[in-house]
């Protein structure tokens, strides 16, 4: 058997990036929510340079107008091309959840992982320090942040993140406390494998999903976050188009003119929904046992 | 033959809210080079902590675990890390042994690069296959996940792995209980034959007395912490002392169905290993048990190399 | 009144279930056929995945639908037939006429109520004339007839042993005193020596009320002392099949005689076991022929050939092979 089985090699190991990739778009509704995903990061790339309006263009004699062929998406309460500001605004929209949703969950995962794996009382002190962190609002703490660092697109998603952290430890924390009995760690830990590999090689991958699809629906909640945070005039400046500050323009227009608000609403809710079936395809495809 | 294991009155306590649970609690016995040592009690006895606490998984609370007669109860650093590849452990359960996420291959290959032993990947290849054909895992599955396997090949793969720092002293704990019959009977099977092989010495840790009569040179009966019966195994079923093991022994459902046999009567249940109080541990639930039961017990040697922990032995025998 | 109690009181009639798992489909149960008297016991021996349990569920009607598919045969109790009952009927019958142990007593009790009141749920739901106190009375005798104290009967699940929870199992399984108890590997999860007492409570109480019960278990040693009758199951089949005698004096299969020759045996130091060679078959594709074939040290050309029907070798003992039995 020896000398038969050594002459055929196992097959070669593709690139890990790219076998996820494959896996993840197996599922039907992962394929769905790539394309879509795809689709709309396309659109805010290329679409403002394609459209014959500018973000900031007025029309005033053509305000609040219906969808028309000049307009598809209609204007606003100052005649500006929805449509346009849409896809320029969702460039700050998109980065702006994603960068956020990284931010909080790596800090979340790095944090959580130590209190988790180390225990005593290391997990203590941090765990009482996520405690009070959680214990000032949200939205405060955003505000806070956003008005001593001042505005910029840097500060916005530093204060926007920082209210995720507490969840994000907590989360994978208890990921770590249900794998940490497990007998394939002592089992590294007998064959003298480094503490920090048994974290990374062994504890990790088998506990990040839930983060995984965490960090998804944290996106979504970004988005309408940094609305807020625009409605108040410390999210990202005026004229400056964004998918949140959008809503907040168009929500005194709600009864008559409900497109304002409708279509970057769609906009959110498109794009939340394509992330949602992405993060749930890469859960899968994150697990072998999921394979077959 | 030449003392590999020496354990010197091994405690490890956890602390718990209530207390302290006295999970292995003044345990001393040798293992010499290529034997196996049978650790048998029921769950919860702390015969799995005693093995996680000589191959040093776990901090001992007291006490002293020699490996060829070098005390290596606190070594640290690189001390331990030799030390380790000298003492594996094979685990119970091959569900949870084994890193999902990890292929059969980068398993059993794991250790070997830790090693430090090959410097070449064509030999750590080879390393690999060697152990594979060893343990009679088929190359084909080299690239398998372990949830792809069946209980017993997904053994073989944690066997393996114990195998690749070439120990001399291997803690089996419970490693057939979670197989079927036919196919416990591989592994053990595969057990006996590595031995030979291989010359290692085994502690074999299990609940079932019919496997631990078959793959072992002696046999220590453990109870809440605590050895209550030590002896050569024939010696120890031809000649049974212990309340605890005679019951234990007739608690086997027997398949014999002419002779089935005679069930000795215990009350209750296990009592908690969390601050016990002195006496006999087993006292609680011995048909034999007096006053006298009360007073702190010592492990006496009542023939040559059989040793019991019961007051009361020469009355009830 | 004798002449009710010869005949079967169970009948199992050619039951075959399947699981469909994506494009595969996994043959559970093969074709099982066995009859119980009144108050007998029956044994179902087999390694995991062999099917035991799928019967059990099939019996109880609790197979979950999808990925299981009854397809066929027939599972009459005191001369009903299960299969054609509406789900409100079955209703009735569970609990009532047939009732379930199962394997992990952790997971088959509630842990936000004490044990008493999930043993008055099970009363309550069979009793509607009685008084709530008259059956509080009544739970508090089950526990004690489960030999625990009936002051235990505020305490919470979490406050027992795991002996003991599978006692509070078994209370409530006879409860609403059925006629039929399908215990599935009651006692795996025990310890030996809480193992001994827990079976010897089960006959006890059997013994009592003349309950039918069928045991399913991987342990030959737990089928000696529990049954009067034995079935092997192998791949979804019933191999061999008989009273204990035939089936542990005169062992025919040689799936059952490796079964036995795999056993370390307490009383004899021999050097090394026999086990089964090989795994057992792939349920999404089974070998032609015997299924035990590709394992048989005995087999030939006509086992893996031909599918061997069930014969008749001995009164009351059946054996699922072409080769056995054909001498006498």
């Amino acid at each position: 058997m020896a000398n038969s089985g050594s002459e055929k090699k196992a097959p070669k190991k593709k690139s890990m990036f790219l076998e996820t990739l494959q896996r993840t778009v197996k599922s039907p509704s992962a394929k769905l929510g790539a394309i879509l995903f795809c689709l709309i990061v396309l659109a805010v790339i290329i679409g403002p340079y394609l459209s014959p309006y500018k973000i900031d263009q007025f029309d005033l004699l053509n305000t609040k107008a219906k969808p028309s062929a000049a307009h598809p998406f209609g204007t606003d309460a100052l005649g500006r091309d929805i449509l346009v500001r849409i896809l320029y605004g969702g460039r700050y929209s998109l980065s702006l959840g994603i960068l956020t949703a990284l931010l909080g969950s790596a800090v979340g995962v790095v944090i959580g992982s130590v209190a988790g794996y180390f225990g005593g009382t290391t997990e203590t002190i941090i765990m009482r320090i996520m405690d009070i962190w959680s214990s000032i609002p949200g939205m405060l703490l955003c505000l806070l942040i956003s008005a001593s660092l001042g505005t910029g697109f840097g500060n916005t998603i530093l204060a926007l993140a920082v209210g995720g952290v507490p969840g994000g430890v907590r989360l994978q924390r208890a990921q770590i406390l249900r794998e940490r009995g497990k007998e394939y760690l002592e089992a590294a830990e007998s064959i003298n494998c480094p503490k920090t590999k048994i974290m990374f090689k062994h504890l990790l991958p088998n506990v990040i999903s839930p983060t995984i699809v965490n960090a998804t629906m944290t996106i979504g909640m970004t988005i309408t976050m940094a609305a807020t945070l625009s409605y108040i005039g410390l999210g990202v400046q005026p004229p400056t188009p964004e998918w949140g500050a959008m809503l907040a323009d168009g929500k005194a227009d709600i009864l008559y003119s409900p497109h304002i608000i409708a279509f970057p609403g769609l906009c959110i809710a498109l794009t939340v929904l394509a992330i949602n079936l992405l993060g749930d395809g890469l859960r899968d495809a994150l697990d072998p046992r999921l394979r077959s | 033959m030449a003392e590999l294991i020496e354990v010197r009155n091994l405690k490890k306590y956890f602390k718990v809210p209530a207390g302290y649970n006295h999970a292995v609690d003044d345990v001393s016995f040798t293992i010499r080079k290529g034997e196996t040592l049978g650790v048998v009690g029921e769950s919860g006895c702390g015969k799995s902590t005693l093995g996680r606490a000589i191959i040093r998984l776990h901090e001992a609370t007291d006490g002293q675990v020699l490996l060829n007669g070098e005390d290596i109860t606190h070594i640290k650093g690189r001390a331990l890390e030799r030390v380790r590849e000298k003492m594996q452990i094979i685990f119970q359960d091959p569900y949870s042994s084994l890193n999902p996420r990890m292929t059969i291959e980068e398993t059993i290959r794991e250790p070997l690069q830790y090693s430090g032993r090959f410097r070449k990947r064509a030999d750590l290849d080879a390393e690999t296959n060697r152990l594979m054909d060893l343990v009679g895992i088929d190359e084909r599955l080299r690239a398998s996940y372990p949830h792809e396997l069946d209980g017993g090949r997904r053994q073989r793969v944690g066997i393996a792995r114990a195998l690749a720092l070439n120990p001399e002293f291997v803690v089996c704990d419970e490693p057939v209980s979670a197989l079927d019959v036919s196919i416990q009977a591989q592994v053990l099977n595969l057990l006996m034959d590595l031995q030979e092989e291989l010359g290692m010495a085994y502690m074999f840790v299990t609940h079932d007395l019919s496997v631990v009569r078959h793959i072992s040179n002696n046999i220590c009966v453990m109870y809440l912490g605590q050895l209550v019966e030590k002896a050569p195994t024939d010696e120890l079923f031809e000649n049974t002392l212990h309340p605890y093991t005679k019951a234990l022994l007739s608690a086997i459902p027997s398949v014999d169905i002419d002779h089935p046999m005679q069930r000795i009567q215990m009350r209750g249940e296990i009592t908690s290993p969390i601050n016990p109080k002195p006496g006999c541990r087993f006292a609680s639930r011995c048909p034999y048990a007096t006053e006298a039961c009360s007073q702190p017990q010592k492990l006496e040697e009542v023939s040559p190399g059989h040793f019991v922990s019961c007051c009361r032995v020469k009355e009830v025998n | 009144m004798s002449e009710k109690q010869n005949e079967a009181f169970l009948s199992v009639k050619d039951i075959e279930v399947i699981y469909t798992s994506g494009k595969k489909i996994v043959h559970a149960v093969n074709g099982v056929s066995f009859d119980m008297k009144r108050g007998e016991t029956l044994g179902l021996v087999g390694e995991t995945g062999a099917g035991k349990t799928t019967i059990a569920r099939a019996i109880l009607r609790i197979l979950p639908d999808p990925p299981a598919i009854f397809k066929g045969g027939r599972i009459e109790l005191d001369g009903v037939n299960l299969i054609d009952l509406t789900e409100e009927e079955m209703l009735k019958i569970r609990g009532d006429k047939i009732a379930m142990i199962f394997q992990d007593p952790m997971t088959a009790l509630n842990p936000l109520m004490t044990v008493g009141d999930q043993i008055l749920e099970v009363l309550q739901l069979h009793n509607k004339s009685e008084s709530k106190e008259e059956l509080i009375k009544r739970a508090g005798d089950m526990l004690e007839l489960v030999n625990i104290p009936r002051e235990r009967y505020g305490e919470y699940p979490h406050q027992f042993s795991g002996g003991m929870k599978q006692r509070v199992v078994i209370a409530m399984a006879l409860a609403c005193d059925p006629q039929l108890l399908l215990a599935d590997e009651p006692t795996t999860a025990l310890d030996v020596t809480i193992q001994a007492q827990v079976l010897d409570l089960i006959r006890e109480l059997r013994e009592k009320y003349q309950t039918s019960m069928i045991l399913i278990t991987h342990d030959l040693g737990v089928v000696a002392e529990t049954c009067d009758k034995v079935a092997v199951i192998y791949a979804g089949e019933i191999v061999e099949y008989g009273d204990k005698r035939s089936i542990y004096k005169h062992t025919t299969h040689p799936y059952t005689i490796g079964l036995f020759d795999s056993l370390p045996d307490i009383s004899v130091q021999a050097n090394r076991l026999k086990p089964i060679s090989g795994m057992p078959p792939d349920p999404t594709d089974l070998p032609e022929g015997c299924a035990f074939s590709p394992r048989c040290p005995y087999a030939t050309e006509e086992c893996r050939a031909a599918h061997p029907q069930l014969r008749e070798i001995a009164p009351g003992h059946f054996v699922r092979c072409c080769l056995r039995g054909k001498e006498e």
